[in-house]
């Protein structure tokens, strides 16, 4: 319905300088959520995932290039800045024991947010802290107790609930099922959907595991060495796969009902200081021709549909 | 067919297996169990997985075997475990210090944390074959070099001298591998190996412990929270629940047709082969692992169970066995689902 994307992400970069060189963690990343859509993002540890959520949520300040947040660029300038990005994103992350304050009870936890903003007084922080709570499936006894009291999965609803507690366009969820068991973890995916249909917000959602993310996800985009690699819709990014290295990870998957077969990918996730010229992953592709190594393939990931940052997209080795 | 039959006494199948565990048992104190009547075997060659959410008592289970218990647990131990006909629990520690490591060894899911930070990983290797194979050092390292190229690490030679900081996650599981096969053992215990790692090097470890497996004739105790890794690389499966055996049976038989509630809420949780546009909700397994002290009565699942009747919670239910043809089935629930004639005896 609106004009605007949920967020769209304009040449992000994010390097670090460390003794052995540049790293580049997020190295020239665009992107956009639509409302109430969500991006499933997948890649290997070290991959740039954990930082490029950070930038968007204005934990870390990028070297450069922009956040727009629902039509409006983010500044981090003035603490009104800050505070009115808080209200538009607020993250999820993957072990909820060190994301909550182990000192605050759960109603204090929720509360914070709305406190923090200056929001409401104290009975209907306290009122909506209960509305929240309820909204992520747990009783208002839970109010009192504190986090170390709570399972594993009820700390990651409350985790959700301080999240919802600002009414953001956008949620990043980081890992934020990856640590919970399966029978739990549908617990949680089946909240995250229910309460998408319900309030129309819209997930960055981060996971090594595919099969979760291909589940959630409206549209997936793949990610190797700082840079986005593929993106596309879901179904048609599952399907058709363009990029050599989604097509690794597919295949990887123990078991998948899809396994194609294809050469295993050898080696590991080359380190990101310094990485060569050209393609990132031409050194692990099965398919690299002597372009691979000179120019790298440059990729659209604004447009809607499915793209891929590869000189051969959809060739099969 | 009436082949199923209560087991009570189910009668020594014909040759020994490897590995025989009998009505283990376990607890911190008596009030809370942690492992109850665990009985299952492992023949040779054969690969196992133990299938379950954390604090099932799977870990605990390969701990038992391996006999590395912490001492009050290792104390309130009950059963017996055979390792071809020896039973460990009565074992001295010398003795059991000898076959760990030659006849059994161990692989954990976190290689950074088992293997010793300011020690070489070919010097780590080698101990192990000086110590159970009494090799002098010159040849215990020129084996050590050999068994870092089986394990897929490429210029072995030059890796000996690295410590384990120096390698990546996937290559420190290769030298975890590397030590536990130094020996040939007849038993691997694989806790979780694969959990810590990205999927493309899960991949690579998973198709390594296959393809030693294949050249050694050894048998695998696989740990594991992922029906994927099971389907891939099992050939039977226990699967436990809040410290005891809810299903067993082979893997292609138990994940087309399973006959315990929770081992069929597990697959149904798995998002696998389902798109966001197919709308299809996950079956969740509502409320939670119950504690080893506030273990319900009756059936330890029946609280969660959408399938519970009344008298789920009035008795724990026995292991009930089909033991027809070469698959036999064992299970723990009065009322299993697909079965041709609902167990209805009452």
């Amino acid at each position: 319905m609106s004009l605007h994307n949920a967020l769209e992400v304009v040449n992000l970069i994010q390097h670090h300088k460390t003794p052995r060189g540049m790293l580049r963690a997020v190295d020239g990343i665009s992107l956009n959520v639509g409302k109430g859509e969500t991006l499933g993002l997948v890649g290997e540890s070290g991959c740039g995932k954990s930082s490029l959520a950070r930038c968007i949520a204005g934990l870390t300040t990028p070297q450069s290039g922009g956040v727009v947040i629902d039509g409006h660029e983010a500044r981090d300038t003035h603490r009104r800045d800050r505070l009115n990005r808080a209200r538009a994103i607020q993250m999820v992350f993957q072990d909820p024991m060190s994301s909550l304050n182990s000192r605050l009870t759960i109603a204090a936890i929720i509360e914070q947010p709305l406190k923090v903003h200056g929001i409401g007084n104290a009975a209907s922080r306290r009122a909506r802290a209960k509305d929240l709570l309820s909204a992520v499936g747990l009783g208002e006894h839970h109010l009192s107790k504190f986090p170390h009291e709570l399972s594993g999965g009820q700390r990651q609803r409350v985790s959700i609930a301080r999240a919802l507690a600002l009414e953001p366009g956008l949620i990043i969820c980081d890992e934020a099922v990856s640590a919970l068991d399966v029978s739990v973890q549908a617990q949680v995916l089946n909240l995250l959907n229910d309460l998408q249909a319900r309030l129309g917000v819209a997930y960055l959602f981060i996971s090594h595991d595919l099969s979760v993310v291909r589940y959630v996800s409206d549209r997936i985009a793949v990610m190797y060495l700082g840079r986005l690699v593929e993106v596309g819709p879901a179904e048609s990014v599952w399907q058709n796969r363009l990029h050599p290295y989604t097509r690794a990870l597919i295949a990887s998957i123990p078991d998948d009902d899809d396994r194609r077969e294809i050469p295993f990918l050898s080696g590991d996730v080359p380190s990101p200081i310094d990485p060569p010229p050209g393609c990132a992953f031409a050194a692990r592709c099965p398919m690299a021709q002597d372009i691979c190594r000179q120019s790298r393939p440059e990729l659209d990931a604004t447009a809607r549909a499915h793209a891929a940052a590869c000189h051969f997209p959809g060739v099969a080795p | 067919m009436t082949s199923s039959t209560r087991a009570s006494a189910s009668a020594e199948a014909l040759p020994a297996p490897l590995l025989a565990v009998t009505s283990l048992a376990l607890d911190a104190d008596p009030s809370s169990p942690l492992i109850e009547d665990l009985s299952f075997t492992l023949d040779r060659g054969e690969t196992l997985a133990i299938v379950g959410e954390s604090g099932c008592g799977k870990s605990l289970t390969s701990l038992a075997v391996m006999q590395l218990l912490p001492t009050n647990l290792a104390r309130s131990a009950r059963g017996k475990i055979r390792l071809d006909g020896e039973d460990l629990t009565r074992m001295k520690p010398r003795q059991l210090q000898r076959l760990r490591g030659d006849r059994m060894a161990m692989i954990f899911q976190e290689p950074l944390t088992a293997l010793n930070p300011v020690m070489s990983v070919g010097a780590q290797i080698a101990e192990v074959l000086r110590d159970h194979r009494g090799l002098s050092r010159a040849v215990a390292l020129s084996r050590a070099e050999t068994l870092l190229g089986m394990v897929g690490i490429p210029d072995p030679g030059a890796r000996l001298g690295d410590h384990p900081h120096q390698l990546s996650g996937g290559m420190r599981q290769r030298v975890t591998i590397a030590m536990a096969m130094a020996c040939e053992p007849d038993l691997i215990i694989a806790d979780e190996p694969t959990t810590a790692l990205d999927v493309t090097v899960q991949a690579q470890i998973l198709r390594l412990l296959a393809d030693l497996q294949a050249r050694s004739g050894m048998a695998m105790i696989m740990i594991t929270h992922d029906l994927g890794v099971v389907r891939q690389v099992a050939d039977r499966m226990v699967v436990m629940y809040a410290g005891t055996m809810v299903e067993e049976g082979r893997v292609a038989d138990v994940l087309t047709r399973p006959h315990h509630p929770y081992t069929a809420g597990l697959i149904a949780a798995r998002p696998s082969g389902a798109f966001k546009q197919d709308g299809r909700k996950l079956n969740d397994i509502p409320g939670m692992v119950p504690a080893p002290s506030a273990r319900p009565a009756g059936c330890l699942f029946q609280p969660r169970c959408a399938q519970a009747r009344p008298d789920c919670a009035a008795a724990r239910p026995e292991v009930a066995e089909d033991a027809g043809g070469t698959a036999p089935r064992r299970w723990r629930c009065f009322h299993p689902l697909n079965r041709p004639e609902p167990g209805e005896e009452s």
